[in-house]
């Protein structure tokens, strides 16, 4: 139709009231109204509003707005009209958009029709309808476009099913655009199919800025918006917050559910009624896109899944970030940074302790866990889990790394089990052949899958010792069905031993066994996107094992899994209570599961309840666990167990392929009770065998530390870049201890800036180092005490916080104890030092430097409470001392270290820095 | 052309019905049930205009609306929204505002609805009509009242049509439509006279007639929602403030 046949008044030219379009021509609802109520139409309403808010009423639209000649209507939302015009002067046919006028109500709608027009015309970039001209005809605002003539996204959904290269490519350009915006402030908060347009020369361009607006400049305008973009596709923030405090993750939801749409055909929720998704979208979580079409790639599906993400931090950091991915993707290699940030199941939360060691072994194993195996790997296929339930892998435990030793005693293991074992053996040699292969290395995080078998035998040879280890696990249960050390010689009567332990798991078949089929494959699928964080989300696990709970409710394997689930959803409180209840409820179900009491554990550490962790722990450890050794030995190092730490690192090198970040824990006990020299020696073992030149830097600056040489120090860990790494803030913080070691406090509190923003870069938040109370702790050495008291009030608040939850880290009652005495509170600062060191905190050699000691330096209480924790720490060397082998506790020279794990000559020459 | 009496052939007092008896009368061989669905059906506008201010789109909306009615005309009521009390236009409210807040399944909707839709009117039409003010802060009770009375008008308009297209005078309601209301007078007389072929004075008595019948044909619409007589003229008084004030700046209601 044409628009113009009659001219559109905006409001009543009688009584004044707004325009009713769906009343036949020049009838007004109001006058009617009153003149059936047989009274005057109110000629004095318009009196009652403020003519200032008032635009011209009686503005008409012509065929000819400025410079253009209106051709007809393209389009009409809630906004306003968009028409085809044809500009003379150029020559050219364009969109132009007007504000309906039923709107023109006030000035502030006017505004806000400009800022749309400003909004776009300020982005330039080839992804976004470019804006020509802003103006105003009679009163009326309008802008002039570039017309789109080639349709919009949405009519081509049909035709982009099975296109998943075509999706993704069509994404990721969407992304680039919406990530220009941002850089340019500018959120868009309607991304929709239907708002990607398409120029002759078929390019995607984003469109339909109406709910744009600029980032936290706007807040004038910040009223609750009744409009709040298309349901299905608005993030579950904008629900909760009524649309205000919204950062780029809305759109980053946006740009997942038109993913989303394009590789599944229909929007995310599309089983729910309109209502039903605002009630649900803020938990629910959509089907991931396979559910429909299991023909789409994995990876894509867990990219668009990360883009839906419930917590904005979850998403991807930055449009351009889910762009990278999606070429990354096209590209052919997998999401690196989508895995990489994952995995936080090794990993303790973010919490983590300031500098040194610790952090050093936690962000190790966080980097190893998550780095080592996404790279080059591609998906695994899954295997029967029906079968794998029954079927037993035996293998040198060292994996690619197992020596030729280990490899022989495996095959002979393993020939022995076949003659005798009742369940269903791999062959050997395939076995060897997926475990060793460089091409495709598999972790023992994911072995079992890789292999198809759950019953892991795995055969270890032990350093320095002629025996082998072995040990039989129910890799799936965490269950260890058979263990021993043993002579090569009586390895026929051990293989005996293992047989007729494998026996009795087929006598009596796990509750597992009972699951139906397709239990079973959910459950197997759940576990692998688990593991594999790249090939599903935690939230699809999650979903997953919740529905093979409501299939098989006592199924204590789906609810350790869940708990495992949980574990790694977040850290956040809610999520860790959810976990200690399911794995409470498997432990109770079924007491012979080591994954129950080990999630247990994870969820209290997480806590920070470490003595209610540390004993979950041990009993996993006692059930079979492969995993526990490295938790425990953090834990035990944290309260200041070190032998039992260093035990515990070392077992774990035993059946675990964590040679390197076990060794850097090692060294970091060692270098912990004074042990300087075998600390050395280890670390430099890790070094030789690292590839990253930064990390090595790292090692080397904290050798340097331990070996007072703190200008060296200062200076390797000063040149870590850049400052967005994880290594960042350890670096920094070292660059911070060495300045105060050198009793350099103003050097020190030069550095705070940097360590603040390198732990904000490293973990998400600002505050988990509690840099207030460094900072007072500088100031006040500083004697500049005008800001101390408000530091002090703001490091207790967060605190006290933590000691309210029952926190269990000696760091936090030691740095609450700070806080005290330096607020002057002497008596009450030694109560709460007493229960810090009661909780394990000692004062060693890493960490007899930190700050938060400072306060207490020259009380004689302390000097005592120092004195009797180094004798402490001191027989604590002592023990480990008698469990190191002699040549570790050589001062490191330039000879070649004996033992054939040890780094070449060559090796040392050539890392050394 | 000749100028035929269209005067109303029944009182246009209160009618012999009202909401309130057509709900009651409802049963469940379907008598009554025609009555009241179409009823509904008469104020579907601002009920769906009522959800698309929640945020809903177009197509969803209309799920919705469509949910909502066929369980208003199957059971009568929706959450406590009472029907033995007030105006058709608050009980409308009340139950759309419960059925809005809780948990709507679509799947038992679709069940209810069998086959049929709840969709009268065309809704690209009602789209391109709905003044939809994103950044308003009235209430949306406040818009929902004045799409109600905008229906209002429109279903007495309706109405006025039919009555007058059953006795062959289409053509003349659409003639004179134009002159409903007294302030306005365009065309004038004498062109409407030209176009009508018939002299002014003729033109003059059938608008005359024509704004008596609309008078009435309105009056009985609102009386039919409204619970006694008196209140007839009181609903009239609201519904034209209440498009007064849409006058009103945003910030000021």
């Amino acid at each position: 139709m044409n628009a113009f046949t009659t001219s559109r008044k905006v409001s009543c030219a009688t009584c004044g009231s707004a325009w009713d379009d769906s009343l036949p021509a020049g009838l007004c609802a109001r006058c009617l109204l009153a003149f059936a109520l047989e009274a005057e139409p109110g000629s004095d309403a318009g009196s009652a509003t403020g003519p200032a808010d008032l635009v011209d009423t009686g503005a008409r639209i012509e065929q000819i707005v400025g410079r253009y000649h209106l051709l007809g209507e393209i389009d009409r939302g809630g906004v306003g009209v968009v028409y085809r015009a044809w500009q003379a002067d150029l020559n050219r046919e364009v969109a132009l958009k007007m504000l309906l006028p039923g709107r023109l109500e006030t000035r502030d709608a006017l505004d806000r029709f400009r800022r749309e027009a400003e909004l776009m015309a300020s982005l330039d970039h080839p992804g976004i309808l470019p804006v020509y001209e802003v103006g105003a005809h009679a009163g009326l605002p309008y802008f002039s476009m570039k017309l789109a003539e080639s349709g919009n996204l949405a009519q081509r959904i049909p035709t982009l099913q099975g296109q998943f290269r075509e999706c993704a490519r069509l994404v990721a350009l969407v992304a680039r655009a919406i990530g220009h915006a941002h850089g340019h402030g500018v959120l868009h908060r309607d991304l929709k199919p239907s708002n990607i347009v398409f120029d002759a020369a078929d390019q995607p361009l984003v469109t339909d800025f109406g709910l744009a607006r600029r980032l936290a400049v706007d807040s004038s305008l910040t009223g609750i918006d009744a409009v709040i973009g298309t349901p299905r596709y608005v993030a579950p923030e904008v629900l909760t917050t009524a649309g205000r405090d919204l950062t780029a993750a809305a759109d980053i939801y946006g740009l997942g559910a038109i993913l989303y749409e394009l590789l599944c055909g229909h929007a995310p929720f599309a089983e729910l009624s309109p209502l039903q998704i605002l009630q649900q979208i803020p938990t629910r979580r959509p089907h991931p896109p396979r559910h429909f079409d299991a023909s789409i790639p994995a990876a894509l599906e867990a990219i668009c899944l990360r883009c839906l993400e419930k917590r904005p931090a979850d998403r991807y950091p930055s449009a351009d970030a889910l762009a990278t991915a999606l070429d990354a993707w096209l590209a052919g290699t997998r999401p690196g940074i989508f895995a990489r940030l994952r995995d936080t199941q090794l990993a303790l939360p973010s919490r983590r302790r300031r500098a040194g060691l610790a952090a050093i072994m936690l962000l190790l194993v966080g980097l190893v866990a998550a780095g080592a195996w996404w790279v080059t790997r591609e998906p695994i296929p899954l295997p029967d889990p029906a079968v794998a339930t029954r079927t037993v892998a035996v293998l040198p435990s060292a994996l690619q790394m197992a020596t030729p030793f280990e490899r022989e005693a495996a095959r002979q293991m393993a020939a022995h089990l076949h003659l005798s074992t009742p369940l269903r053996l791999l062959p050997f040699d395939a076995t060897l052949a997926t475990v060793t292969s460089k091409q495709v290395p598999v972790s023992d995080n994911d072995v079992d899958t890789a292999l198809g078998a759950f019953i892991l035998v795995e055969v270890a040879a032990l350093p320095g010792d002629p025996r082998v280890a072995v040990m039989a696990v129910d890799d799936l249960r965490e269950e260890r069905l058979y263990e021993a050390t043993f002579a090569l010689s009586d390895m026929n009567s051990v293989a005996h031993k293992l047989a007729d332990a494998l026996k009795q798991r087929r006598q009596k078949p796990t509750a597992e066994a009972r699951l139906s089929r397709s239990a079973l494959a959910q459950l197997w699928h759940a576990i692998g996107w688990l593991r594999n964080p790249g090939e599903g989300t935690n939230a699809m696990a999650i979903a997953a094992l919740k529905d093979v709970i409501t299939k098989a409710p006592d199924s204590a394997l789906a609810h350790a899994w869940l708990a495992y689930a949980y574990n790694s959803h977040g850290g956040e409180v809610f999520w860790l209570d959810s976990a200690i209840d399911e794995a409470a409820r498997a432990q109770r179900m079924d007491p012979s599961l080591g994954l129950a009491p080990r999630q247990l554990g994870l969820a209290y550490s997480r806590k920070y309840w470490f003595s209610r962790a540390m004993a979950a722990h041990e009993q996993s450890l006692a059930l079979g666990s492969r995993w526990v050794d490295a938790e425990l030995g953090l834990l035990y190092y944290i309260t200041g167990r070190f032998e039992q730490s260093y035990r515990a690192y070392v077992d774990d090198q035993r059946f675990a392929l964590g040679y390197q970040w076990d060794q850097v824990a090692v060294a970091g006990v060692l270098f912990t009770v004074g042990e300087n020299y075998a600390g050395e020696r280890t670390m430099r073992m890790v070094m030789a065998q690292e590839p990253d030149p930064m990390l090595r830097k790292l090692h080397e600056a904290e050798i340097a530390f331990y070996l007072h040489n703190f200008a060296r120090c200062s200076e390797l860990a000063g040149s870590i870049n850049p400052e967005t790494s994880d290594e960042f803030f350890i670096a920094s913080s070292m660059v911070q201890i060495c300045a105060v070691e050198q009793g350099d406090f103003a050097a020190a509190l030069m550095t705070m800036d940097a360590t603040k923003r390198a732990y904000a870069n490293a973990h998400g938040s600002p505050n988990g180092n509690n840099p207030a109370l460094l900072e007072a702790i500088l100031l006040a050495r500083l004697n500049r005490n005008e800001k101390v008291p408000a530091l002090l009030k703001e490091a207790r608040q967060s605190l006290q916080a933590a000691i309210d939850s029952n926190n269990e880290s000696p760091a936090v009652w030691l740095r609450m104890a700070a806080v005290q005495r330096l607020g002057g509170e002497v008596d009450v600062a030694y109560t709460t030092l007493d229960h810090a060191f009661a909780l394990g905190l000692t004062v060693n050699n890493r960490n007899r430097s930190d700050l938060e000691f400072l306060p207490f330096q020259g009380d004689p209480r302390f000097a005592v409470l120092r004195a009797k924790s180094e004798a402490y720490v001191a027989a604590q060397r002592k023990k480990i001392a008698v469990l190191l082998p002699a040549e570790l506790r050589e001062p490191v020279t330039d000879q070649p270290l004996a033992g054939a794990a040890k780094p070449s000559p060559a090796a040392f020459r050539h890392h050394e820095l | 052309m000749v100028i035929q009496d269209v005067r109303p052939r029944a009182s246009a007092a209160f009618p012999e019905t009202s909401w309130g008896l057509v709900l009651a009368t409802r049963d469940d061989a379907g008598n009554g049930r025609d009555a009241f669905a179409d009823l509904c059906r008469r104020y579907w506008m601002p009920v769906y205009a009522m959800v698309r201010r929640h945020g809903l789109a177009p197509a969803d909306a209309e799920d919705l609306v469509q949910g909502f009615f066929l369980h208003l005309i199957e059971h009568g009521t929706v959450g406590r929204a009472d029907p033995a009390l007030g105006r058709f236009r608050s009980f409308l409210l009340g139950a759309l505002r419960w059925f809005l807040a809780n948990e709507y399944e679509r799947d038992t909707a679709l069940k209810r609805g069998g086959h049929s839709t709840f969709v009268p009117i065309d809704r690209a039409e009602v789209e391109s009509s709905l003044q939809f003010n994103a950044e308003s802060e009235e209430s949306l009770d406040l818009q929902f009242d004045r799409q109600w009375a905008r229906a209002l008008v429109r279903n007495a308009l309706d109405a006025l049509r039919a009555e007058y297209a059953k006795s062959a005078q289409a053509q003349l309601y659409a003639t004179l439509q134009s002159c409903l209301d007294p302030a306005v007078v365009t065309p004038s007389y004498a062109d409407l006279a030209t176009r009508l072929a018939c002299n002014e004075g003729a033109v003059k008595v059938a608008v005359h007639r024509l704004r008596g019948r609309f008078r009435a044909v309105l009056r009985r619409e609102v009386a039919l929602t409204v619970a006694t007589a008196q209140e007839v003229d009181e609903e009239l008084a609201y519904l034209r403030d209440v498009l007064a004030a849409s006058l009103l700046p945003a910030s000021a209601s």
